[in-house]
C-alpha cells in the first residue's frame, strides 16, 4: 500500500512538472523524485548486503536530491539563465498531453494485465509516462538546461521501472543506478563545465549553429 | 586471440600516455592496429567458435565485423601520420596524446561491442564506446565542435536509456530465465513472455539504432561526423555504426528464436526505408561535404536494416554491403581530411577544380564516390543489385520502387556535388596563382595510400570474391538465417 502510495504521488510530481513555468520548480520536483525513488527502493529491494543499499540511498538521496538540484541551482543563478522553461506550446497543452500519456501507461499496464497477468503494473503504467513525459519535455523545451533536467527525468523513469524486477535482476538495478551517477556526472559536471567555458552567457541556451 | 583483442588497445594507450610523444603514439596506434589485423585474421582463417570467459566469443557473424574493423583501423592509423602534418602546431600535446589514448580506447570499447555474448555487457561497451568517442569528436575544442559533441552524447544518450528500458522489460519477459545471454535467452524461447518481449524489442531497436544512425534518432550523426577530425569520422562512420548494428542483428537473432522473427524484420523495413527518406530530404540540400558523407552514413545504414529485413539473400546482400560500405565511407572521409588540409574550409562551394590542385586526391575522391554510389566494379554494386533483386523475387514491388527513387535522389545528390567539386572551373584568381600542392599541405604518401588500399580491397570484392571472404559472408548469413 505504501508503494503505491508513492508511485501515485511521483505520478503527481510529472503532472506539476508539465504545468510549471519556472525552473527552480523543476529543481525541486527533481529533488522530491529523489526521496521518493528512495523509499521506493528501500521498500522494494531486497535487503541482502548493506553495501548496495547504501549505495542505493547515497545515489537517490544524495545525488538525485542534494548534489543534482544543488548544481542546477546554480547554473541558474550563475548564469542569470531566465527564469522560464520557455516551452514551445502553452502549458496547458503541455498537461494535457502528459495526462494522455499517464492514460496511455495505464492502458499499456491493464492491457498486458491481461495478457500476462503480471505483478507490480502501477510501477509499469508510472515510469513509462515518465519517460513518455520526459522525452516531451525535452522535445518542446528550449533551452539547454531544461533538456539536462528532462534528462535526469528520463532517468528517474527508468529507474523506477526497474525497481519492478528488482526481485529477479538486481543487476539490471544495479546497472542502471551506474548509468544514472555516470551519466550524470560526466553530462552535468564535465560536459556543461566545457560549454560554460566555451560560450558567452547569453548563448549557452542556444547550441543551434549547426544545421541544414 | 580474444585477450589480445581486448587488452592491446588498452596496453598501448597506457604506454602513448607514459611516453607523452605524439610520434610514440602514432606509432604505438599502428602498431595495435596491425596487432588487431593480425589476431583477427588469425582467428578467421582458423574458423570456428573461440571462446574466453562466458562473456567474449568469436562466432560467424562478428568476424566479419572484426575484419572491417581491422582494415579500417589499419588505414586510419596510417592516415593519422598525415593528420598530424596537417594540423600544423595549433594542437597542443595534450589534445594530441588525448586523440590517440581515446582512439584506442574507443576500439577496445568496439572489440567489446562485437565480442560480448552478454546483452548487458553489450550494452555497457556501446555506452563506452559513445564516452570515448565523445572526447574524439571534441578535438578541436571549438564552439561547433562543442556544439556537435553536446548532440553527440546527449542523442545517444538518450538512445542508450531507450536500450536499457529495452533490457528491463526484456528482464520482465524472461522471469523465469534471470539471464541477459543471448544463447540462454535462445534456449530457453518458449520461457519468454512474448507479450513483453514484443513491448522490449522497439525500445532496443530504437535505442541501438540512435547509435546505428537510423531515423528517428539519427540527428547525432551530420554534426557528429562533420565537426571531428577526418580520420575520426572515418571510424565513426564504418566501424561505430557498424558495431551498433550488431547489436540489433543480435537481438533480431533472439525475436527469431522466439518465433518474433516477423514482427522485428517489419520494423527493421520500416526503420531502413525512413532512414532512406530522411538522408534523401538531406543530401541534395547539403552544403558542407562532410555533411554529405555523413547523410550518405545515414543511407547506407538505412540499406542494412532493409536488407536485414528482408531476409533471404537480402542478408548475404546486407552483410557485403556492410564490407563495401564501411571500406568506401572510410576512404571518404580521410579523402575528405585531404580536401579540408587544402581549402581549409568544409563547403561544397569553396571546393572548386579539385583535379588542377590535387590530381590523385581528386581521383580518389571521385574513386570513392563511384564506390558509394554503387558503381562497377565496386563491392557495393553487387550488394545493392542483390537487394533489389531480392525485393522483386520477394514481390514487394511498392517498397522496391521507393527505394529506388529514393536511390536516385540520393545518387544525384552526391555525384553532382561530387563531381562540381573535382571538375568544376576553379575561380579566376586561383588560375592565376595556382598555389603548389605537395607534402608540406599533409598530403605525402600516408594521405593517399590508406584511401588507395581501402578503395582496391572494395575494387577486388566487386570484381571476384575471393574463396574465404564468400565463406565468411555465407557463414555470416547463415548465422542470421536463424533469425528467419
Amino acid at each position: 500500500m505504501m508503494m503505491e502510495l508513492l508511485i501515485v504521488f511521483f505520478g503527481i510530481t510529472i503532472m506539476y512538472m508539465a504545468v510549471t513555468s519556472r525552473l527552480e520548480a523543476y529543481i525541486k520536483i527533481l529533488a522530491v523524485q529523489g526521496v521518493i525513488l528512495c523509499l521506493l527502493a528501500l521498500c522494494s529491494i531486497p535487503a541482502s548486503s548493506w553495501l548496495i543499499l547504501s549505495f542505493l540511498v547515497l545515489e537517490t538521496l544524495g545525488l538525485k536530491s542534494i548534489f543534482l538540484p544543488w548544481y542546477l541551482r546554480k547554473l541558474v543563478l550563475e548564469n542569470e539563465i531566465g527564469r522560464e522553461t520557455e516551452p514551445y506550446i502553452p502549458n496547458f497543452y503541455s498537461l494535457l498531453i502528459v495526462t494522455l500519456f499517464m492514460a496511455f501507461g495505464f492502458l499499456l499496464s491493464y492491457w498486458a494485465y491481461k495478457a500476462v497477468h503480471a505483478e507490480r503494473l502501477i510501477h509499469f503504467a508510472v515510469s513509462i509516462a515518465t519517460v513518455l513525459t520526459a522525452l516531451f519535455i525535452i522535445m518542446t523545451r528550449k533551452k539547454l538546461l531544461t533538456h539536462i533536467m528532462g534528462y535526469i527525468l528520463l532517468e528517474n523513469g527508468i529507474f523506477l521501472l526497474s525497481l519492478s524486477v528488482a526481485y529477479e535482476m538486481p543487476l539490471v538495478v544495479n546497472m542502471g543506478m551506474a548509468l544514472d551517477v555516470f551519466m550524470c556526472v560526466f553530462l552535468v559536471g564535465v560536459f556543461v563545465k566545457k560549454i560554460r567555458d566555451t560560450f558567452d552567457k547569453q548563448e549557452i541556451d542556444n547550441l543551434s549553429d549547426l544545421k541544414d | 586471440m580474444i585477450p589480445l583483442l581486448l587488452f592491446t588497445p588498452i596496453g598501448c594507450a597506457l604506454l602513448a600516455w607514459a611516453f607523452r610523444q605524439p610520434s610514440a603514439a602514432r606509432i604505438l596506434t599502428l602498431l595495435c592496429a596491425l596487432t588487431q589485423l593480425a589476431s583477427t585474421i588469425a582467428l578467421w582463417m582458423k574458423a570456428g567458435a573461440w571462446q574466453w570467459t562466458a562473456f567474449f566469443r568469436v562466432d560467424k557473424l562478428n568476424i566479419l565485423f572484426l575484419l572491417i574493423l581491422a582494415l579500417v583501423f589499419v588505414s586510419v592509423s596510417v592516415y593519422n601520420f598525415a593528420f598530424a602534418r596537417q594540423q600544423k602546431d595549433a594542437i597542443s600535446l595534450g589534445r594530441i596524446l588525448a586523440y590517440h589514448i581515446f582512439l584506442l580506447l574507443f576500439v577496445n570499447a568496439m572489440n567489446g561491442v562485437l565480442l560480448s555474448t552478454h546483452l548487458g555487457l553489450l550494452w555497457v561497451f556501446i555506452e563506452a564506446s559513445t564516452l570515448t568517442s565523445a572526447v574524439l569528436v571534441c578535438h578541436y575544442e571549438g564552439k561547433a565542435s562543442l556544439e556537435a559533441t553536446w548532440k553527440y552524447i546527449f542523442i545517444c544518450s538518450i538512445g542508450i536509456s531507450l536500450a536499457f528500458i529495452g533490457i528491463i522489460l526484456l528482464s520482465l519477459a524472461s522471469v523465469g530465465i534471470n539471464s541477459l545471454f543471448f544463447d540462454t535467452l535462445c534456449q530457453n524461447s518458449e520461457k519468454i513472455s512474448k507479450f513483453w518481449l514484443r513491448m522490449a524489442f522497439p525500445f532496443m531497436l530504437v535505442g541501438f539504432g540512435t547509435k546505428m544512425g537510423l531515423a528517428p534518432g539519427h540527428n547525432w550523426l551530420p554534426d557528429a561526423h562533420s565537426e571531428a577530425p577526418s580520420p575520426i569520422s572515418a571510424m565513426l562512420s564504418a566501424t561505430l555504426l557498424n558495431a551498433a548494428f550488431i547489436g540489433i542483428l543480435r537481438l533480431d537473432i533472439l525475436m527469431g528464436c522466439c518465433g518474433l522473427g516477423h514482427y522485428s524484420r517489419t520494423l527493421l523495413i520500416t526503420m531502413g526505408v525512413v532512414s532512406l527518406f530522411v538522408s534523401a530530404v538531406f543530401i541534395v540540400r547539403a552544403r558542407n561535404f562532410k555533411r554529405m558523407l555523413a547523410y550518405s552514413s545515414i543511407e547506407n545504414m538505412g540499406l542494412l536494416a532493409l536488407g536485414a529485413g528482408i531476409g533471404g539473400l537480402g542478408l548475404f546482400a546486407a552483410m557485403l554491403h556492410m564490407i563495401g560500405h564501411s571500406l568506401s565511407k572510410a576512404a571518404f572521409f580521410l579523402g575528405s581530411g585531404n580536401l579540408y588540409a587544402i581549402y581549409h574550409s568544409k563547403d561544397i562551394s569553396s571546393v572548386r577544380g579539385l583535379l588542377r590542385r590535387a590530381p590523385l586526391s581528386a581521383w580518389l575522391w571521385v574513386a570513392s564516390a563511384l564506390a558509394l554510389c554503387a558503381f562497377p566494379p565496386f563491392a557495393t554494386f553487387i550488394s545493392k543489385f542483390m537487394l533489389l533483386s531480392t525485393l522483386i523475387k520477394q514481390g514487394h514491388f511498392v517498397l522496391l520502387a521507393l527505394v529506388m527513387l529514393l536511390l536516385t535522389v540520393i545518387l544525384y545528390g552526391l555525384a553532382s556535388n561530387v563531381f562540381r567539386m573535382v571538375f568544376g572551373e576553379a575561380p579566376p584568381e586561383e588560375h592565376a596563382h595556382p598555389m603548389p600542392i605537395d607534402a608540406a599541405h599533409g598530403l605525402g604518401f600516408s594521405s593517399t595510400a590508406p584511401q588507395i588500399f581501402l578503395l582496391g580491397i572494395a575494387a577486388v570484392i566487386g570484381i571476384y570474391i575471393p574463396g574465404p571472404v564468400l565463406t565468411l559472408l555465407q557463414g555470416a548469413a547463415e548465422f542470421l538465417k536463424v533469425a528467419q
